[in-house]
């Protein structure tokens, strides 16, 4: 129950548990950083640890960093803000100021592991995490990296936090959000490069031509989750299985939760069943990526 | 794929600049070589600043009825004017931009954040995610592909239709709009102010006696699709994107990295993309800001990149003519790039007396070049380290 500032009601969210970031990153100073960066670069050192890769033994040329952020670095951009509200506009902090940008988290983590390829930062109201990992995919296909680093995720504040319950999107009871907070990365590589590092596959792309992006609306892409059954044109693909678990962070984060729930999901599938990742806008267009859980002996 | 098919054509591109709505804006001001830099009369942060605002009209909300930010509106008037009459619903939209709707944002917000919202507040801060913009243009053109935005900084235009560009490549859409779109807003010109980087004169870029940049604010966007689809409906291509690239430099935040690391092996790398020789290159729109650090570091980028050409390479930087326009800037400069291409003129560098040193550049000065021009490169650089290159040429015949 949120209890560190006042609420309308009874409100809850899930905070990240605090850690101790030099356990994961020693020797790196993160004490400037707005939240999100200093996450972004303990997600992205568990998940170079959990894939095995070195990132100073390979061409950092070929690697590429892709990150998804709804909300940007919050914790900054509101310290700047109450700078200028109390000093004006003249007097604000120097240092702050490029540590709000939304691109920076990349950033930190390019300059930290040495990764020199292509450097984006992409957001999209609903989708965000999984546009990172088209847009990741795409540089692969693309020729542009060898390997991306994907992240996604977002911090809670007060301001945004009563951003939601101003918009009416909180409840005590069921069927409102929770809003939570936190960072996940992935680590994408074009096929058999993790052969010579002697690693198991998490879990292999599956890549019909023209398939990721669905120009349709929520109602349809819904309505694939619930049949598990795939719209015209997709029906060259069979599910055998369709994951829909419960992931109280990824839930959580209105833009940046998929690389929560598709880490859920792996962890909980059975041997080589396919899941249907499916990230849906408000409006517009879904984006759907099918990921082959690899079966390990 | 045949050549068609992998090759991704411009058949369209909307301005909104700070010489109004409409690509012949901006040809004709460039062609003038008038500088639209002024000091900032829109709202007063407290002090003085040497900008290029926007100054003409901008588009309601149209059927999607929610507030808009500047940004947004700026992003509308643009795609509409890239749009044209035939875009096909299922078009995807990439809008980069480092500002979206933080304007709206008053600082009073985080004494209170609860009773800013009941006061109105609630309707302005949904445009601050960066998202906003993309679905502002999506929404009012009623386009239903792929929505993505790119917010990489001021490299984020350029950035933005690559990415697009590769979208087209891979059939995620049948077109794709994509480009920048920025307003001015206090929190940005404080930001660049604190940190001792804006001229409080109209800016000289690559001038030994710069003193830093000027905002500007304003929007590009492109119309892209494969060259096989724009032959099938029989529709001018104005340029061909023949390569791109994107690189990071890895070493710092604000600072570039001193020797140009990132950015020449960008250059280089998108030269090879294209198939472009860099003896092949007529002229290169810089991304020139006049801060001390970049400029500097961008010429030693073009010692490498160009190193071994028998004549210098013509660069100048039109941030001179109407500001730096953060997240637009990238594609504005494309826009840019296009209409030299189109109109065989290379633009100078305004206010361009005494450059840097660099036997590999030839500096743009004085007024428009004419020479033929079949392929040309725009270059874009951000904090964070992130750089971008786009090679455009002449259509085929």
């Amino acid at each position: 129950m949120v209890t560190v500032w006042p609420t309308a009601g009874p409100r809850y969210a899930l905070p990240a548990a605090p850690f101790r970031l030099a356990n994961v990153l020693p020797k790196v100073n993160t004490r400037r950083l707005d939240r999100l960066s200093a996450w972004s670069l303990a997600a992205a050192a568990l998940a170079l640890r959990d894939a095995g890769l070195d990132l100073s033994t390979v061409d950092g040329s070929r690697t590429a960093v892709v990150s998804a952020t709804g909300f940007g670095c919050l914790d900054l951009t509101e310290a700047y803000l109450r700078s200028a509200h109390e000093h004006g506009w003249r007097q604000t902090d120097p240092i702050y100021f490029p540590e709000t940008l939304g691109n920076v988290p990349a950033a930190h983590v390019a300059r930290v592991f040495g990764c020199l390829g292509p450097n984006v930062t992409v957001g999209s109201r609903g989708p965000a995490a999984e546009t990172a990992l088209l847009t990741a995919a795409s540089l692969l296909r693309g020729g542009q990296a060898d390997r991306a680093l994907v992240l996604a995720g977002d911090t809670l504040t007060r301001g945004l936090f009563d951003w939601y319950e101003a918009a009416g999107r909180l409840s005590a009871n069921e069927g409102g959000l929770v809003p939570s907070e936190g960072v996940a990365a992935i680590v994408l590589e074009a096929p058999g490069r993790q052969r010579a590092r002697a690693r198991l596959l998490d879990a292999r792309w599956v890549h019909p031509e023209g398939f990721e992006w669905l120009p349709r609306d929520v109602a349809a892409a819904t309505l694939v989750c619930k049949n598990q059954s795939l719209p015209a044109g997709l029906q060259a693909l069979s599910l055998e299985a369709c994951f829909a678990p419960a992931c109280p962070i990824g839930d959580g984060l209105s833009d940046t939760g998929g690389l929560f729930r598709i880490l859920t999901a792996l962890a909980t599938a059975p041997p080589a069943a396919r899941l249907l990742v499916l990230g849906a806008a408000p409006s517009g267009s879904c984006a759907v990526i099918v990921l082959e859980a690899e079966a390990h002996d | 794929m045949s050549e068609g098919s992998s090759t991704v054509v411009v058949t369209g591109i909307g301005v909104a600049s700070p010489y109004g709505v409409g690509l012949e804006r901006l040809e004709a001001g460039l062609l003038a070589s008038e500088c639209r830099l002024r000091p900032l009369a829109r709202f007063s942060p407290g002090f003085a600043a040497t900008v290029a605002e926007y100054t003409g009209d901008l588009p309601d909300a149209g059927r999607a009825g929610r507030w808009l930010s500047r940004s947004d509106q700026l992003a509308i008037a643009a795609a509409r004017d890239a749009a044209g009459a035939d875009l096909v619903r299922d078009c995807g939209v990439v809008m980069a931009t480092t500002v979206a709707g933080l304007g709206e944002l008053d600082p009073g917000l985080v004494a209170d954040p609860a009773a800013w919202y009941r006061a109105g507040g609630l309707e302005r801060a949904a445009t601050y995610p960066v998202a906003s913009v993309a679905e502002a243009v999506g929404e009012a053109l009623g386009l239903q592909g792929p929505r993505c935005a790119v917010n990489v900084a001021c490299a984020s235009g350029a950035i933005a239709i690559a990415l697009a560009a590769q979208m087209c490549l891979e059939g995620a859409a049948p077109a794709m709009l994509a480009g920048g779109s920025d307003a001015l807003c206090p929190f940005t010109l404080s930001g660049f102010r604190s940190l001792q980087a804006l001229d409080p004169q109209p800016c000289r870029p690559f001038d030994v006696d710069r003193r830093g940049l000027n905002i500007g604010e304003g929007a590009a966007v492109f119309r892209l699709e494969t060259l096989e689809r724009a032959r099938a409906r029989r529709v001018p291509v104005l340029a061909v994107l023949r390569g791109w690239a994107m690189t990071n430099d890895g070493c710092h935040l604000t600072a570039p990295h001193v020797q140009g690391r990132g950015l020449a092996a960008c250059m280089v790398e998108a030269m090879r993309a294209a198939g472009a020789e860099p003896e092949e290159i007529g002229y290169v729109n810089a991304h020139g800001t006049g801060t001390l650090l970049n400029d500097v570091a961008e010429s030693r980028a073009y010692a490498v990149a160009f190193a071994g050409r028998s004549r210098p390479v013509p660069v100048s930087s039109t941030k001179a003519h109407f500001g730096h326009c953060l997240g637009a800037a990238g594609a504005l400069e494309a826009a840019v790039t296009v209409i030299a291409i189109r109109c065989g003129a290379l633009f100078p560098t305004l206010r361009l007396g005494n450059p840097v040193k660099c036997p590999e550049v030839d500096w743009l000065k004085g007024g428009p070049r004419r020479q033929p021009l079949p392929v040309a490169m725009s270059v874009s650089a951000g904090f964070g380290g992130s750089n971008a290159a786009l090679v455009l040429g002449a259509c085929p015949a």
